[in-house]
């Protein structure tokens, strides 16, 4: 019977020399069986937690619990995880079936029963053909598998993933993505994997947290941050173009966010949010590039602009526009042509825009 | 050398140089083995023993020390590391009679041990041996310990086996060195069946023996080189790797 294996984060803190903080007071908790996702820009301090629950890394302060153990004290051998490194760490001199059996052999397990545990592993991962080659006859995906498989084969109670698929071409990304997800829930083993990646953890995840240095700015599943980012850095950084932001200034007596620009009238349930929570006057509006609509002619509480440059990408055009000093990107559907240089009108989907304290820099509605 | 070797005396001294020997003796090769003092067999076996177990035990050393100073991080590994460095600085021969004395102490003069132990830990190798193993990536090491291996064995069963290159060429340098080496041996050896080969065939410098057989001579040197080129012969892969930069190759 397999035991619960969830992972607690108890303040966890982590500091490297004097004063570089990696990991900045964190508290999370993994549930059993979960695939959470830990997100962020590099050097934002998610593969320190990762090798902090690993065992690899001592925190400074804070704890750390897997399943009902407070498993600070104990060695990286005695944590039952295991990990997945974003270089495979393979070691070149063994063959793949002694790459995957290593873990068994290191716990004394029987020969026979370390033979039958390979197999099984080997054809779970689609690799018996390649058990007898070295590490340097296998292909970057083949390699994955195989740490995948050495990773798998102890049966772990928490599965640690550092950015495994970083190495790995486009192509074969995607399909691993599918594939790794897939294999989680077969194994149901609660699983923690580190990427920069956003559209990695949209697809694969149960939840995201999102760092940025040192902190975790936001926890949710993928549609949560992608709807209400929590504030201007989960905005930024989730959506891919990124989301567009503006500076302006809320008039109340106007209902309108106001620019040199532009103004824009904003719905009265907004107002009523702007006014109940934002510190000062000074605002950032938000709106994704697809929440933008490109009109020939003038519209109601529309925004004039000058069409910059033009990205087709097949499925989509990137249509960029100048406003004022500054860019703003929006998706269209390729029907929807437009020239360089045109003079157009964008609108907002009133619903789906975002207002951002500028001071705070928290999100308010 | 191997020329006059299978020479007569005379011929060795004949003004007509004749490159390609019509005769070849070569009977003297036997002659030369009892030619020596001691016996060449005896010699070559004390060479053998030294040189074998003394590059064994610096290898064990070096790669040991070298691989705790790349990869641990410890108060004061720097500092180790720097004094450990700055020995190379210091000539050999400043050591020698402190060394001698200390031999003398451990009751140590004519036996192997001054030939195998004292050389161990040479500075030289483990510079080497630390440079190479940093460049063994740290998460090759951090599988292994989060695999349920001990310290020790991630040594012995990953870093050992992915530092052959560099073993490979550290070793061969030393087995040459103590293969070769002479002063030291000399100096701790006075016991004619504790001759190490390079000693024994120092004693050829006596002239009024070696002269009347400058043959054997020949014959002797010429026997005490074929171990070194059989063992470069055979490493040559690894030695080459060696001298033209030792780095880990990935994956």
């Amino acid at each position: 019977m397999r035991t619960m294996a969830d992972v607690k984060l108890e303040n966890l803190t982590k500091v490297f020399g004097k004063n570089v903080v990696a990991v900045d007071n964190v508290n999370l908790h993994i549930k059993d069986k979960e695939f959470l996702v830990l997100l962020g820009p590099s050097g934002c301090g998610k593969t320190t937690i990762l090798r902090c629950i690993a065992g690899l890394e001592t925190p400074t302060s804070g704890n750390i619990y897997i399943g009902d153990r407070l498993v600070n004290d104990v060695s990286e051998k005695d944590r039952d995880v295991s990990m997945v490194f974003q270089t495979f760490a393979l070691w070149p001199h063994m063959k793949a079936r002694d790459n995957i059996a290593f873990p068994l052999k290191m716990h004394k397990v029987p020969k026979a029963e370390i033979k039958k545990q390979v197999q099984k592993t080997a054809e779970l991962l689609k690799i018996p053909h390649l058990l007898d080659r070295v590490p340097g006859q296998l292909s970057g995906g083949e390699a994955q598998r195989v740490a995948l498989g050495r990773a798998i084969i102890r049966n772990p109670k928490v599965f640690l993933l550092d950015e495994p698929l970083a190495n790995l071409d486009a192509k074969l990304r995607i399909h691993m993505r599918v594939e790794l997800r897939k294999l989680q829930e077969k194994l149901g083993v609660t699983t923690i994997y580190v990427t920069h990646d956003q559209a990695e953890a949209m697809t694969m995840s149960d939840r995201i947290a999102v760092m940025h240095e040192g902190k975790i700015r936001q926890l949710g599943t993928s549609s949560e941050l992608y709807d209400h980012p929590a504030d201007l850095f989960v905005a930024g950084f989730i959506g891919s173009p990124p989301m567009n932001f503006m500076d302006c200034t809320f008039e109340e007596e106007k209902g309108s966010m106001v620019s040199e620009a532009f103004a824009l009238e904003i719905p009265k349930q907004l107002r009523n949010g702007i006014k109940k929570y934002a510190t000062s006057s000074e605002l950032i509006l938000g709106v994704r590039p697809e929440d933008i609509s490109i009109y020939g002619k003038e519209m109601p509480n529309s925004i004039g602009s000058e069409v910059y440059v033009i990205e087709p990408l097949g499925h989509e055009t990137i249509v960029d526009l100048e406003l004022g000093d500054k860019i703003i990107k929006a998706v269209t559907p390729p029907t929807h042509k437009v020239n360089l240089g045109e003079k157009v009108w964008m609108k907002f989907d009133m619903n789906r825009i975002h207002i951002i304290d500028k001071k705070t820099e928290k999100a308010i509605v | 050398m191997f020329i006059s070797s299978v020479k007569t005396k005379e011929e060795i001294m004949s003004p007509d140089i004749e490159w390609i020997p019509s005769n070849p003796k070569w009977e003297n090769f036997p002659a030369a083995f009892s030619f020596l003092t001691p016996p060449l067999t005896r010699a070559l076996l004390n060479s053998t023993i030294v040189t074998v177990s003394h590059t064994l035990l610096l290898l064990l050393g070096s790669s040991l020390v070298g691989y705790v100073l790349a990869k641990y991080r410890f108060r004061g590994n720097r500092a180790i590391f720097l004094w450990i460095i700055s020995q190379m600085m210091i000539p050999g021969f400043t050591g020698l009679i402190p060394a001698y004395m200390l031999m003398k102490w451990f009751g140590w003069i004519n036996t192997y041990w001054p030939l195998i132990i004292p050389g161990c830990f040479s500075a030289y190798s483990i510079f080497l041996m630390r440079q190479y193993i940093i460049t063994i990536p740290d998460d090759v090491i951090d599988a292994a310990r989060l695999s349920g291996c001990s310290e020790l064995g991630i040594y012995w069963r990953i870093i050992l086996p992915l530092s052959k290159p560099a073993l490979a060429a550290i070793g061969l340098i030393n087995f040459v060195w103590t293969w070769n080496d002479l002063l030291w041996p000399m100096l701790m050896l006075t016991d004619t069946n504790m001759k190490t080969v390079q000693v024994a065939l120092a004693g050829l410098w006596d002239i009024q023996a070696s002269l009347p057989a400058l043959h054997l001579v020949a014959a002797c040197i010429t026997l005490a080189t074929i171990p070194l080129i059989v063992l470069t012969v055979i490493t040559q892969k690894h030695l080459i790797k060696g001298w033209t930069g030792l780095t880990y190759a990935k994956r």
